[in-house]
């Protein structure tokens, strides 16, 4: 089957043609863009929406209510979760379906597992290929969930329209609140576990760093939103914050502030992939700077000057 | 053309709660270098074969040690075909007794790994019999 197949297929809601597109994505190679190529002037409406925080406080228990009355709603969901890449090995454990096999049944919901592989930011370097492609293909909803983060992880912000941190109780007291990170992003703050012992506690906590945020008018006002996968309290409002603010990017203007930032973004990754592939087959650069004969920043300027004489073909 | 790592589901069908050995193979397929997904425990065969269309897999591994697989296999089979996933190899684990192999087999299972397989064996296999798709240079 060509590409060019492939993406009628997925811009006419065939799963299996989405799926073999995502792995061509996936692979950054020539098809990648070939296929980047093919979906210019498709999508643009999606909600994209990231979810971070530590390893195991319900990112995926979340989605998979979220995926759920979403798709109730007669919204269609795509889910992109990313998991570790193995230094060791580059293999990789992706677990993130565990939690929403329920889910991926519902025909409006596409559940897709990515590895991290080069990246150690939370993402995984076909990231921002694969919201394109989700966008084209019509989903309403665009979930992007990072690897585990914790504080410093931030690039998320940069790939997505609205941001969802979620917290569980009894990981650290209020001077985590004031640490600058994940912390001073997010839009909506979900406290998950709220049926466990200090979750009331996280959640003042946590409104009370917000109420410190320099004030501006129009600006919005970060929610935050109790929930729970025991009880199922929470997520009806956790989907209504996330569309009110939605609707805020729309209403306020920002969403062209956040389409600048985006696009400086996926330029700038661009720009970082294109000097990774001709790094690779310049390791005697490296040899000299190990060698001593060149220093890490001459090296770095030789290695961009002779960048922009090569054709791109080359690598 | 870049390479890309080879991606397998893990899967545990039916009524069956011994996780140990699916737990045990995806760790080992991660450690050859494999990106593994993880599908957890009671899976029916709908959604194993939902997640290896949405993953788009190259290969499945089935672990089954409830005793069901004459009557599960079959119906997971029947849902990959429905959704055109012809050319994934799918191998099964756990304990199959030598007797149903033969039937198993013909049901289009590439391979039956039983009690005492080592790892090696496993992953060779796979490695070796996985679909050659135009996305992928090993």
């Amino acid at each position: 089957m060509s590409l060019d197949d492939l993406v009628s297929g997925a811009l006419t809601g065939n799963q299996r043609s989405l799926s073999r597109l995502a792995t061509f994505v996936e692979s950054q190679s020539d098809q990648a863009s070939a296929v980047r190529q093919l979906l210019r002037g498709h999508g643009g409406s999606a909600h994209v929406v990231g979810i971070t925080g530590p390893p195991g406080a319900g990112k995926s228990s979340i989605l998979a209510h979220l995926a759920t009355s979403l798709s109730d709603a007669g919204k269609s969901v795509a889910v992109i979760a990313v998991d570790p890449t193995s230094p060791l090995s580059g293999g990789a454990t992706l677990g993130d379906r565990i939690r929403m096999s329920e889910a991926a049944l519902r025909p409006n919901v596409f559940i897709r597992s990515l590895a991290s592989r080069s990246r150690l930011d939370g993402l995984a370097p076909a990231t921002l290929d694969m919201i394109r492609l989700f966008d084209a293909a019509g989903y309403g909803y665009v979930f992007l969930e990072t690897v585990g983060s914790g504080q410093n992880q931030v690039e998320i912000a940069n790939h997505v329209q609205s941001l969802l941190l979620v917290e569980a109780p009894g990981a650290g007291d209020s001077v985590q609140m004031l640490k600058a990170g994940i912390m001073e992003l997010a839009d909506v703050y979900a406290v998950n576990k709220a049926d466990l012992p200090g979750a009331q506690l996280l959640s003042r906590e946590l409104r009370s760093m917000l109420s410190l945020n320099e004030q501006f008018p129009g600006q919005w006002q970060p929610r935050i939103v109790l929930c729970s996968n025991e009880t199922g309290e929470g997520f009806a409002d956790l989907i209504q914050a996330i569309d009110d603010h939605g609707a805020h990017l729309r209403q306020s203007g920002t969403a062209q502030e956040h389409r600048h930032r985006l696009a400086r973004s996926k330029t700038m990754y661009a720009i970082q992939q294109l000097i990774d592939r001709y790094a690779a087959v310049n390791e005697e650069v490296f040899a000299a700077v190990a060698d001593g004969q060149l220093t890490p920043e001459g090296a770095a300027e030789t290695l961009l000057k002779s960048i922009s004489q090569v054709p791109r073909p080359e690598f | 053309m870049t390479t890309r790592p080879l991606r397998i589901l893990i899967a545990k069908p039916g009524l069956d709660g011994h996780d140990r050995g699916a737990k045990v193979m995806a760790r080992a397929f991660r450690d050859a270098g494999f990106e593994v997904i993880y599908t957890g425990l009671f899976q029916t065969p709908e959604m194993i074969a939902t997640a290896a269309l949405q993953e788009d897999v190259d290969a499945i591994g089935l672990s089954i040690l409830s005793g069901a697989h004459m009557s599960l296999f079959p119906r997971i089979m029947s849902e990959l075909r429905q959704r055109g996933l012809d050319d994934v190899l799918v191998v099964a684990g756990g304990t199959i007794p030598e007797p149903d192999i033969a039937e198993v087999l013909a049901m289009g299972i590439a391979r039956v790994f039983g009690p005492g397989t080592s790892m090696s064996t496993a992953i060779a296999y796979v490695r070796e019999h996985a679909p050659h798709r135009p996305d992928h240079v090993a």
